[in-house]
């Protein structure tokens, strides 16, 4: 299959361009001043951060509806923040508050709201990927065209649960669009130690299904690339594999000290920016000043640190909420 | 004013020490939030710890050689603004003071030519390009 089935995209209005560099920027600033919090010691346990991804995140879920769904990972703060879920929820799930996304009782790698069309994130490797066959099956049989993107790294890639849940995914064409974030370490092994053929789309074709390997630190060629997916998906043509090429700039978790990635490497891709790429080119377009992005950014700091005020005095469970919300 | 900064929870083991090996920074000289503080040897690797606000080293309260535990008092910092943990952050990277350099053709930078053009196509290379 190739990707020939594409809609006529709309004209993007500066609005829709700088509600992505916006969101993209409450990512960046949001993980940078978790960063802080940590190494404060004023937040417990580890953190999983995605500085550097936010155009995957940003590319993918703004090319959804409200109603499809997302299942994330434990690296999942971008992905909520891009499906809509606002600061103050996930700081005060960070927090341990019960005023939380999910009462307190996720943490940062269970990220996630349900009313939002969020799985809370599966930190369990790939796990997400057969859950979200199961989710497209739902959405098949009750005919309501929805889709579900289900992110994974390329560490998952190679978990048996990727081989069944694609495979169910592509035989029963569900609309189902497998979003790896291909960020070239699964925690600190490089993906060329453990796989021949690097370019994870090629995959697609064991499946009988489209692959497509996109560069994931240009938020608009993301965005484009989940629209010709879910249009395909939901025309029946389903299951989509997308891979996005990305770079983290942070250990794969807090307490990583991330001296596996070569200082070159970390130079090319620090280059390639997805924040910085995306301004320039609001710039170049002169769809903003600078004084309009600096004003976003500004903004975006004040919402984070009104979001900390509050996270750090917001009501903690009581022995009662012990027993709620859970199986056992 | 002065800000006492601790030791970070960096160790993969609750409750193990955390090493001192050395400090990036001399006392009396100034550091910026998010620079390289000290470095520290975890029970898996060796770390480097960031300072939490810019400022003065005035007291290093731990040598190299050290064993700490987390939340032990490491520094004495000297700062001037009244809100230092909770300044916002010094623009770095995602600053569009400039344009990133250029990036050869291996994934380009999207450069519509003109507005309602702005979709890029996926411009990714042959298999191997971006590991080889």
């Amino acid at each position: 299959m190739n990707g020939s089935n594409c809609e006529s995209y709309p004209e993007h209005d500066s609005e829709f361009l700088l509600s992505l560099f916006r969101t993209m920027v409450l990512i960046r600033e949001f993980e940078e001043r978790v960063r802080f919090l940590f190494l404060e010691g004023s937040m417990p346990g580890t953190i999983h951060q995605c500085q550097g991804q936010e155009a995957t995140a940003v590319g993918t879920c703004s090319a959804l509806r409200e109603d499809d769904w997302i299942t994330s990972t434990f690296r999942g703060h971008g992905h909520g923040l891009a499906k809509g879920l606002t600061p103050q929820e996930m700081m005060n799930e960070l927090y341990g508050s019960i005023d939380g996304c999910c009462r307190g009782k996720g943490g940062s790698m269970h990220m996630g709201n349900m009313e939002k069309g969020m799985v809370p994130g599966i930190a369990i490797v790939a796990g997400g990927i057969p859950l979200a066959a199961g989710m497209a099956l739902a959405f098949k049989m009750k005919n309501t065209s929805q889709v579900v993107v289900c992110f994974f790294g390329d560490g998952g890639v190679a978990e048996g649960a990727f081989h069944e849940g694609v495979n169910m995914a592509a035989i029963w064409e569900l609309p189902v669009i497998y979003v790896c974030e291909n960020n070239l370490y699964g925690a600190s092994t490089r993906v060329d130690k453990v796989m021949k053929n690097t370019r994870i789309s090629d995959r697609a074709v064991a499946y009988g299904i489209r692959g497509e390997t996109v560069d994931g630190n240009d938020v608009l060629a993301v965005n484009e690339a989940t629209r010709r997916a879910a249009v395909e998906c939901r025309a029946g043509q389903g299951p989509v594999l997308l891979e996005l090429l990305t770079y983290r700039r942070t250990g794969h978790s807090r307490r990583d000290a991330c001296n596996y990635q070569p200082e070159k490497e970390q130079e090319e891709w620090y280059a390639r920016d997805p924040i910085v790429r995306f301004s320039s080119l609001l710039l170049e377009q002169e769809i903003a000043m600078e004084a309009d992005l600096e004003s976003i950014r500004d903004d975006v700091q004040q919402q984070i640190e009104a979001a900390v005020t509050y996270a750090q005095q917001a009501p903690q469970p009581t022995l009662d909420d012990l027993t709620t919300d859970v199986f056992a | 004013m002065k800000l006492k900064m601790k030791m970070p929870d960096l160790a993969t083991t609750e409750g193990s020490d955390i090493m001192i090996q050395q400090w990036c920074v001399e006392v009396g000289n100034m550091i910026k939030r998010g620079q390289p503080l000290l470095e520290v040897e975890t029970d898996k690797s060796v770390m480097t710890v960031e300072s939490i606000a810019s400022g003065m080293l005035d007291i290093a309260h731990v040598e190299p050689g050290d064993a700490v535990s987390v939340g032990d008092v490491i520094a004495t910092l000297e700062v001037d603004q009244a809100h230092p943990v909770t300044a916002p952050l010094q623009p770095d990277s995602s600053t569009p003071k400039k344009k990133p350099p250029d990036q050869g053709n291996e994934i380009p930078v999207v450069r519509p030519k003109k507005k309602g053009s702005m979709f890029a196509r996926n411009r990714m290379g042959s298999p191997g390009d971006e590991l080889s």
